[in-house]
Parts: structure tokens; sequence; C-alpha cells
């Protein structure tokens, strides 16, 4: 375990067990693509509560971008990586490997 | 304590721990999410195996298996209409509960395959009222519906910038033109093996077909 006074090269955005399954998730899809909301909970199987709130989290932090929209009569949301969140998700799989792989 | 105003950081999540949820997550999404090429390539493999097989073996002088041309030509149409199903579902799947850039690009050449191929299905009807050999009017369709697929792998290769893909649909097209060239019966042969074990390699063999051609840049920088 590493020590704690010292600062940690991971992003604490990032680096909470549901937030990096988002994080992946999203970077996987090709930037200009969104995802709605039950199809990322249907990929990470997290409640809805559980998923907006780190979503939240990952959208004050500027790292994805939630869109709420109208289709056909019922309001639907889409989700995205934004560039600043890809460039975080990148530094932070750089972080994990440099830390892991010494 | 912490007097961080950033997001809780779990101090109990390890790194070797975040590495294998990164890494499995990746997996999870990487098989569900993109090009589903080699579904697409494994379905199309088997319909033309299986649908220019009974062509393949009721033709020619000598046929191993003696089956009326209607017949054999109704088994092929069948195997493609199974084709195009699997092609469908396939198609829509890839893009389930996205949008953006990528489904509209995937519903664009969806519709260039059908517009294209409902010229083809017009090609039938003219064909079919004219007074010629079933067999000759089997090879000219078919010749023509294979030139038209080889065109539209190609678009996909450039669309996707897959080059695997567009190698794919070249390939077809060198296999048709030989088959052509050739003439009935081995047409049917050359089909049956040519465009089916060629799809059927390219699903079945992803990896070496890769390695010596660069894939599509998707995922790019996520994968290592």
């Amino acid at each position: 375990m590493s020590d704690p006074d010292l600062p940690s090269p991971l992003d604490p955005v990032i680096h909470a067990e549901a937030r990096l399954r988002v994080m992946t998730t999203l970077a996987a899809l090709q930037p200009g693509d969104q995802i709605s909301f039950p199809r990322l909970q249907e990929l990470l199987g997290m409640t809805a509560g559980n998923l907006s709130t780190h979503n939240r989290k990952l959208e004050d932090a500027g790292y994805i971008t939630v869109t709420k929209t109208i289709e056909g009569r019922s309001p639907a949301t889409y989700l995205a990586l934004t560039d600043t969140g890809r460039a975080a998700f990148g530094t932070y799989r750089k972080a994990l490997a440099v830390l892991l792989g010494g | 304590m912490n007097a961080n105003t950033q997001p809780d950081a779990d101090p109990a999540f390890d790194p070797a721990e975040a590495l294998r949820v990164l890494e499995e997550q990746d997996a999870k999404v990487g098989a569900q999410f993109g090009n589903p090429d080699r579904k697409m390539y494994l379905a199309w493999g088997v319909a033309y195996l299986l649908g220019y097989l009974p062509l393949a073996l009721s033709r020619g002088a000598d046929p191993i298996v003696d089956i009326p041309i209607g017949v054999a030509l109704g088994i092929f149409s069948v195997c493609i209409g199974l084709g195009i199903v699997a092609a469908v579902i396939l198609g829509v799947r890839a893009t389930r509960g996205m949008r953006g850039e990528s489904s509209r690009r995937g519903m664009l050449y969806g519709f260039s395959w059908w517009f294209s191929f409902m010229c083809i299905a017009g090609l039938s009807i003219q064909l079919g009222k004219a007074d010629i050999d079933p067999e000759i009017t089997g090879i000219i369709i078919n010749g023509a519906s294979m030139a038209l697929v080889a065109a539209l792998l190609m678009a996909g290769g450039v669309i996707w910038l897959d080059v695997s893909q567009f190698v794919i649909g070249a390939a077809i097209a060198l296999i048709t033109l030989v088959a052509l060239v050739v003439g009935l019966p081995a047409y049917w042969w050359i089909m049956c093996l040519g465009a089916g074990g060629l799809l059927l390699l390219a699903a079945l063999f992803p990896k070496p077909l890769r390695r010596i051609l660069p894939g599509s840049l998707e995922r790019q920088g996520v994968s290592r």
C-alpha cells in the first residue's frame, strides 16, 4: 500500500473502481460518439443512482459531457468523454503503468 | 485527514487492482464496440461456402450430385438472404445505445448496400424475362453482385481506414475476375472455395491478417 502522506501520482477523479470503469468504457468510444445511459449502465452492471453519482463527479471535473435530449417522447441521456477527459485517462494509464512497471 | 476538495479517490484501491479492472473493462467493451468485421466475415464466409456448394457440386459435364439448376440457385438465394439478415443484426447491434459519427457512418454505409443491390434485383427481372440459359443468367447476376460486394468492401476499407477490409474487397474482385474469365462450370467452385474460403480465413485468423495489414484506426491508444 502506498504512503498516504505522499501525493499519489494517480488522478483521484479516476482512481476509484466505478469511475475507472466509466472512463475505460467511454474511452473505447470513437471520438464524436456518445453512449446512452442505459447502455452504459448495462456494460458496467451498476445501479442508475450509483452511476449518476459517479458521472456527476466526472462531469464536475470536466472529463465527461452529459447530454440530455428527447427521443420520441421520452427523455434520454447520452455520455461522452471530453478532450480533457481523454487526455486525463491517457495520463492515468501511463501513471499506472509507471507505478506498476517500476 | 486529507483536506483535498477533489473527489474522494478510494485509498484502498490498489494500483494493481486498478490495472486489472481497467484491462477487464477494456476487453469487455472492446468485444462489443466498433466494427463487427470478423463476425461479418464469418457470416458471409459460411453463406458463400454453403450457398455456392450445391452449384459447384451439380454443374458441369460430370456432376458429383444431381441438383436442378433452379434448386441450386434457390439454395444460393436462401444462403444470401440469411447472410443479409445476419449482417443487418450485426450492424444494428454494433451501434446499439450509441449515437454520433460512427452510427451515422454505419447507417449510410448500410443504405449504400441496399440501394446498389436494388439495381441487381432490376437486372434479375430483365434477365428472367429473357430466354437465356438459367446458369448463364446466374453467372451474370452473380458476377455483377460480387463486383458490387468487392467495391463496397473496398469502400468500407476507405471509410474506416481499414486496410484489411480493403484488401479483402480487392481479393474478392480478383477471385471474381478469375472465375469470370475461366467461366462455367469451374466458376462455382472458384467462388465457393475462393470467396467463401477467403472470408472464413479472415474471420478465423484475424491476428495473422492484422500483423500483415494494419487494421482500422479505431481504439488507437486504447489497446497496447
